[in-house]
């Protein structure tokens, strides 16, 4: 997997979404780290200075689908066909660091997990899992 | 209970805000806990460069933030919240030339967590694209975003 970080990369960067988060992504023996860079655009509450939720939910949903791609044998980033994602803590104006792994992938479907944190890794500020369905190659974008 | 569509329908038209301010948004009504607005997606919105339909990411965003707008609308006096939970479905692909109509509906408050659900649709057709179910826990610390204003004087 980390043989593929330059084109993890160039999926975000064909990803006109995916490259204004400016998520940077490096592959793992389990699956894939990636870091959202902090930016001012990323606060969601300026009054706490929290990261948006729909930002958290945005950039793990993403690299869900850059290992949803892989996983596949496919060549872009992917969407899902479901995400269900927890706040497990308030989170500050700095990096979020999240990792992503499978926790099941078969010829249709795969089923991914991720969990997100800032300064501590231990103190995990979201949990998500979702779903991706590879389509029939007809039905491909 | 708020009606904050005035007061939403000012903020998008400055066209600062980081990610609304990229699209063409119309602000229907957003009161009584119930929140209706349309966007015009762009190429900025693809899930591909060359690809036309819209990044499922970015519906992502938009749901926890119209099921957000729902939950304050429906507040009788502007208290700060945060998502607890948000389930997303992706039920079909959206094309980017297609002006969408999100609307987001607060069910029920109950011991401080007021759950919402929400649905991205076509304008047109009225084809669902995307729907949410999503939980807020209302009094968290800090102001409310929508009326700093009030909670600053109070």
């Amino acid at each position: 997997m980390e043989a593929h970080n330059q084109l993890f990369q160039s999926w975000i960067n064909d990803s006109p979404f995916a490259s204004w988060l400016a998520l940077q992504v490096e592959g793992t023996s389990l699956g894939l780290n990636a870091v959202l860079p902090f930016q001012e655009k990323n606060v969601g509450n300026p009054f706490i200075r929290s990261l948006h939720g729909g930002i958290v939910s945005a950039s793990m949903e993403c690299v869900g689908g850059l290992l949803a791609a892989h996983l596949h044998g496919l060549d872009r980033i992917q969407k899902p066909a479901s995400i269900s994602i927890s706040y497990t803590r308030s989170t500050t104006a700095t990096d979020l660091n999240i990792s992503i792994a499978s926790i099941k992938t078969g010829k249709r479907l795969s089923f991914l997990e991720a969990q997100a944190w800032q300064d501590d890794k231990t103190k995990i500020v979201a949990v998500a899992t979702m779903t991706f369905l590879r389509k029939s190659e007809e039905t491909q974008v | 209970m708020a009606d904050l569509t005035k007061h939403l329908r000012e903020r998008f038209k400055q066209g600062s805000h980081p990610f609304f301010g990229k699209l063409d948004m119309e602000m229907k009504q957003a009161s009584n806990g119930h929140v209706s607005l349309t966007i015009q997606p762009n190429e900025w919105a693809a899930l591909h460069n060359d690809a036309p339909i819209i990044h499922s990411g970015l519906l992502a965003l938009l749901l926890d933030t119209v099921c957000g707008m729902a939950v304050m609308s429906s507040l009788e006096t502007p208290t700060a919240i945060a998502t607890i939970d948000l389930k997303i479905d992706h039920v079909r692909d959206a094309a980017i030339a297609k002006k969408l109509l999100i609307e987001a509906t607060v069910e029920e408050t109950s011991e401080e967590i007021s759950y919402t659900n929400g649905q991205v649709r076509e304008e047109e057709t009225h084809l669902l694209v995307a729907k949410a179910v999503g939980s807020f826990m209302v009094g968290t610390k800090g102001p409310s975003i929508i009326a700093p204003d009030t909670e600053a004087s109070s």
